[in-house]
């Protein structure tokens, strides 16, 4: 890339195979939580109706793909194999205008190839990822990002998150956007104590909060203002069909979801979406209440198609929503 | 000119995701998995496999020229497949490859020690066409016909083509309650030879007999040459009205019977189709099964052709009978 990296996204980059179950061959009951639950008849032959494969997805990839849709200057660092596989996520990437200069293929790996069980609007992800030995990119001084967004990495990634808190300190200017995964969740705030001090944007789920702090409390209010105790100054907590809150330590505002056109068909990437539009809205210079409104109409349309990233959203596209919007779409200070 | 053997059938692949989540729940049959959850697993393998890649690969390992006709989609799985063909010297149809469709794929969702729930898709071989099979090389030896065409006007154009190069046809049904039973039947007695496991023996016959018994009611509906196959016991063939028997050797330890049914049919009709030998057939189809059935996975077990020279045959393990 020739020009200042706008958002350099950092996190594992896989193919997902979407397996469609059909809705005669399982069923969903739910636990004493009301938590979905797929059943399926043990030891049987279960037929199902297609496998859909999407390439270059991810936590960080869908970030990538939706900040290049949004016209920024957009660079990934992730490891694939030196397979096929790999081969098709490179291509994927490019097709997105994401830049691929920072991906490292490993010889002799495979790429990290996902089984995404589907049944009704929800997924259920079988998920092993390859013990890559990852390594901190040579990033040149013009090519300084002017944010970096950090998201689900595998276990052995712990040398990503250090060498990112040494490159911060050294590039005061370079801002960071962090939406935890599974294994920065597991890690907990202490040994990430320094990258989460170094957090300009921090974005999860009300239960990823819930469980990053330790805490049962499921006042909003008091999950972020824990969350900016460890350091981040903007702070997202969205919270599925009920909507989202952002903080910026001065001021929490909430937004509710942007109405589906049509009832969801896969809520995948929802989330990824939500977070990587508010980051580049707030990179854009955007307010609190604009880059939630940017958020809820990118995820109204990711769960409108299958996959991550093929319901992703141009500005120009953004603004016609927002343009349509109904009333009730308007942000709160709460 | 060498002899050309030509298999049609399905190729696929086999995943194997390895979890203690996937045990059943207790007192229930059934599993079940947090619905909207990222599931990480302890482990999780791809195999190419197939009906027709496995029988594909027994007449190949015997050093025989070897041709497969399939259906895959456009994807990595299809690659997985071709390079496995490459490698074992089959030829694939050039039309196999088809964007309507995944590939064929079996995801087998296993604890260890534990049965397997296993989700498949066979959407792909469904859609085998009468101009994929027309790519069979025009001067066949013998023809195997691993797995049935979903359309059965295929099936009936596959005994045609066989029928113009003067082709012997094997024929392993399975599946065959998705076929009228009177239609199969007609179509089994046009092969050379027909080879069935038990279990879709009795539902082709409907009735709950013995192996002999079923061989020989098969027999008697006009099949001339047929071998029934169980995988917990042995097999038992009828030609020109000699019955032949075998047991499964004793020193065999069963791991997994996935593949074995596949490969026993493959490995009689391959040894068949070189020496028309009936005792030959059997001796090398039950040593290919119980080959496979000693590992996970058929492929890597499949016998390649100095293995089998080793083998000797007990006396009470084969006999041999005149109706």
């Amino acid at each position: 890339m020739k020009d200042r990296i706008d958002i350099l996204a950092i996190g594992d980059v896989v193919t997902d195979a979407f397996i469609e179950l059909l809705p005669a061959e399982a069923e969903i009951n739910e636990d004493k939580a009301r938590h979905p639950l797929l059943c399926m008849t043990y030891g049987s032959k279960i037929p199902f109706k297609d496998a859909i494969i999407i390439n270059g997805v991810g936590n960080a990839a869908n970030a990538a793909v939706a900040t290049a849709a949004l016209g920024l200057n957009t660079a990934y660092m992730a490891d694939i194999g030196d397979d096929r596989v790999g081969e098709d996520i490179l291509q994927a990437l490019h097709k997105h205008g994401v830049s691929t200069e920072f991906i490292n293929s490993h010889a002799g790996y495979k790429s990290n190839y996902h089984y995404v069980l589907w049944y009704g609007a929800d997924r259920t992800i079988l998920i092993k990822h390859e013990n890559y030995s990852y390594k901190w990119p040579e990033i040149r001084d013009y090519q300084k990002p002017s944010w970096i967004y950090l998201s689900s990495i595998g276990e052995s990634g712990g040398v990503i998150h250090t060498q990112l808190v040494k490159y911060l300190e050294d590039n005061p200017d370079t801002k960071l956007s962090f939406q935890p995964g599974t294994f920065q969740i597991r890690e907990g705030t202490k040994k990430l104590q320094e990258l989460y001090s170094k957090t300009t944007i921090f974005t999860a789920n009300k239960e990823e909060f819930q469980q990053i702090l330790e805490s049962e409390s499921t006042d909003e209010k008091t999950l972020i203002t824990k969350m900016h105790q460890l350091g981040p100054e903007t702070v997202l907590l969205t919270d599925g069909p009920k909507g989202a809150f952002a903080s910026d330590g001065n001021q929490v505002v909430f937004m509710p979801p942007y109405p589906d056109p049509k009832p969801p068909l896969d809520r995948t990437g929802a989330g990824d979406s939500y977070a990587s539009t508010f980051t580049a809205a707030i990179a854009d210079g955007l307010s609190l209440a604009e880059a939630l409104s940017w958020a809820g109409i990118n995820s109204m349309s990711v769960v409108q198609k299958i996959g991550a990233q093929a319901g992703l959203l141009s500005k120009k596209e953004i603004t016609d929503w927002l343009k349509k919007a109904p009333s009730s779409y308007v942000a709160k200070v709460i | 000119m060498s002899q050309v053997f030509g298999v049609v059938g399905s190729a696929s692949v086999d995943i194997y995701a390895i979890s203690r989540f996937f045990s059943p729940q207790k007192n229930q049959n059934q599993i079940v998995l947090d619905h909207g959850s990222q599931l990480w697993l302890d482990d999780s393998v791809q195999e190419p496999s197939g009906a027709g890649l496995l029988s594909a690969m027994v007449f190949a390992r015997q050093g025989l020229e070897t041709h497969l006709v399939t259906k895959t989609g456009v994807d990595v799985f299809s690659e997985i497949i071709d390079h496995v063909a490459q490698k074992e010297s089959i030829s694939i149809n050039s039309s196999h490859q088809s964007n309507k469709h995944h590939t064929d794929t079996t995801i087998h969702l296993a604890s260890d020690g534990q049965d397997q729930t296993n989700l498949h898709f066979t959407g792909s071989f469904s859609s085998l066409s009468k101009a994929d099979c027309r790519e069979l090389p025009a001067v066949l030896e013998w023809l195997h016909i691993a797995t049935l065409p979903a359309d059965k006007s295929v099936l009936l154009d596959l005994l045609k083509i066989a029928k113009a190069s003067h082709a012997k046809v094997s024929i392993n049904p399975r599946f065959v309650d998705s076929i009228s039973a009177k239609l199969l039947m007609k179509t089994l007695k046009q092969c050379s030879l027909v080879v069935i496991s038990i279990d879709e023996a009795r539902i082709l016959t409907g009735e709950h007999l013995e192996i002999e018994d079923l061989a020989q009611s098969l027999n008697l509906a006009g099949i001339d040459h047929i071998a029934v196959y169980d995988p917990n016991a042995g097999a038992v063939a009828i030609e020109n009205g000699k019955i032949y028997t075998t047991d499964q050797t004793k020193q065999s330890h069963q791991h997994d019977n996935t593949g074995a049914e596949v490969v026993f049919a493959a490995g009689y009709s391959c040894e068949y189709a070189k020496n028309s030998d009936v005792t030959l057939a059997l001796t090398f189809g039950i040593a290919q099964a119980q080959s496979v059935q000693m590992v996970a996975g058929a492929r890597s077990a499949i016998l390649q052709k100095p293995a089998l020279e080793p083998i000797s045959v007990d006396e009470d393990f084969l006999t041999e009978d005149i109706v």
